[in-house]
């Protein structure tokens, strides 16, 4: 017998008030938030592949707070308390487990960014210490921090709240309250077009017809640059591959979730006993969904030199999704020139974490047609203005 | 991507393109590459950024091919 659908496929109609392109994580959450904060219903999100089958499906699924910038923390921060109460909200188990994470220190630049980020976390209310190696050691033991290795550990930032959760079941319960609040979700409907009549968007062409709409809000990852061209509106971004790799199943070993900079790999281990690892994007420019293998390699000895127990695991999977990177790798968020076209992009290697956040924020965009006071920093003027968020390096994971 | 040839008669706005907005093209896209393991010389390559097939192959000095 078949499980029960969680969500109902709909056929697109020809008109919708907002028209959501994207339906990974963070346009699930926009459409979701349209209708239990704003009340608007008459939405469709629309996905050229199946529903959250992109960056949704293929990220490390860490979620944290602890950005350097105070516009960061703001809206990561946001996030990270709606996660708190999301299970309770969507009636649905999200396995959502807060085991902290430390980003550990290799160098006495790194200590002083770590000890630097910590204070200014506090400060914006986000939970964060500096440990000495040994703190390090206790709250993962696997972890080598003995001082004769290459790039000792000598110390780490740790936020206690910081943690994982299941990506799919995230997706699907969104999928399921938007649907029961009575919005469309639209798989294997692909955007190819947005038109716009003075300076108006007014509707998408798709592979399954044309669609008008009020509002046209895009939300499309490493595609965004794609489909905003089509509207006339060149943006910021490159599109790169960002790889990641599961190992075997394995007895719990790994209690929180351990990021590196100078060793470069991040590492938790899943609910179901796979160790998840990710590092930095393929340097080229690429819309494949594959990456080059010296990226997995030099990940896996960051690993290795990290945690040497994990010497005999073996890698089961590889995979790549298509992240969209801006210059300050910071997104991009808010109104447009374009009238009633809304762009949601730039995440880069990091959108998972900000899913509840973002769709809290970008659905106040859209409805209120003005940003939201937490999103409103990160508008595309900001490459005008010269007012970036430069969370390069800054925050607490290597781009 | 050439240097502006007034960099200060430039607008914010014109700035801005020149510093931040590149060419992020689902297709051909045409870039600079080094054989940095082998001979050392840089030239251009037109690259398909949907499969990473090399679509042409050329000079830096020549102009870049039209791909039929």
């Amino acid at each position: 017998m078949h499980p029960d659908r969680m969500w109902r496929s709909a056929e697109p109609r020809k008109s919708y008030d907002v028209i959501v392109v994207g339906a990974g994580g963070h346009g699930l959450a926009t459409a979701y938030y349209l209708a239990k904060n704003h009340g608007i219903t008459d939405v469709a999100v629309l996905d050229r592949g199946w529903l959250a089958g992109g960056n949704m499906a293929r990220n490390t699924t860490i979620i944290r707070s602890n950005y350097l910038w105070d516009e960061s923390a703001g809206i990561y921060e946001h996030a990270l308390k709606l996660w708190e109460g999301l299970e309770e909200d969507l009636g649905y188990p999200l396995l959502f487990s807060q085991r902290g994470v430390l980003n550990l220190a290799h160098s006495l630049q790194d200590v002083r960014d770590g000890v630097r980020r910590v204070e200014a976390n506090r400060v914006n209310g986000v939970d964060a210490e500096w440990l000495a190696p040994e703190q390090v050691k206790e709250v993962c033991p696997i972890v080598d921090v003995s001082p004769g290795v290459r790039y000792p550990v000598l110390g780490a930032t740790y936020q206690p709240r910081a943690g994982i959760a299941k990506h799919d079941n995230v997706a699907w319960a969104l999928a399921r309250a938007a649907s029961d609040l009575g919005v469309d979700l639209i798989e294997h409907c692909q955007v190819t077009g947005v038109e716009v009549t003075d300076g108006r968007a007014t509707a998408v062409t798709t592979t399954r017809g044309r669609i008008t709409a009020n509002k046209i809000a895009l939300s499309a990852a490493g595609h965004t640059s794609v489909v905003a061209k089509t509207a006339g509106l060149d943006l910021p971004l490159q599109t790169h591959p960002l790889q990641a790799l599961v190992s075997e199943l394995l007895e719990p070993i790994h209690p929180t979730v351990v990021m590196s900079n100078a060793v470069h790999v991040y590492v938790s281990q899943a609910h179901k006993g796979e160790l998840v690892m990710g590092a930095g994007i393929d340097a080229a420019n690429s819309y494949r969904r594959r990456g080059a293998f010296h990226i997995i390699e030099s990940q896996m000895a960051a690993a290795l030199e990290l945690f040497p127990v994990f010497a005999r695991a073996h890698v089961l999977r590889t995979w790549a999704g298509i992240v969209d990177v801006s210059p300050d790798a910071s997104p991009i968020i808010g109104l447009t020139p374009v009238e009633n076209l809304y762009l949601n992009c730039g995440w880069g290697t990091g959108g998972f974490k900000a899913t509840p956040g973002i769709g809290w924020c970008y659905a106040h965009t859209i409805a209120h047609d003005t940003p939201h006071p937490l999103t409103a920093p990160f508008t595309l003027t900001r490459f005008t203005t010269g007012a970036l968020v430069d969370e390069h390096g800054a925050a607490a994971v290597a781009h | 991507m050439a240097y502006p040839e007034d960099p200060a008669g430039l607008s914010d706005e014109e700035w801005g393109q020149y510093l931040f907005f590149r060419d992020n093209p689902e297709g051909e896209f045409a870039e600079r590459w080094s054989h940095s393991a082998g001979c050392r010389r840089w030239f251009n390559v037109v690259r398909d950024t949907r499969s990473n097939r090399i679509r042409a192959v050329y000079l830096p000095a020549q102009t870049r091919p039209v791909i039929g």
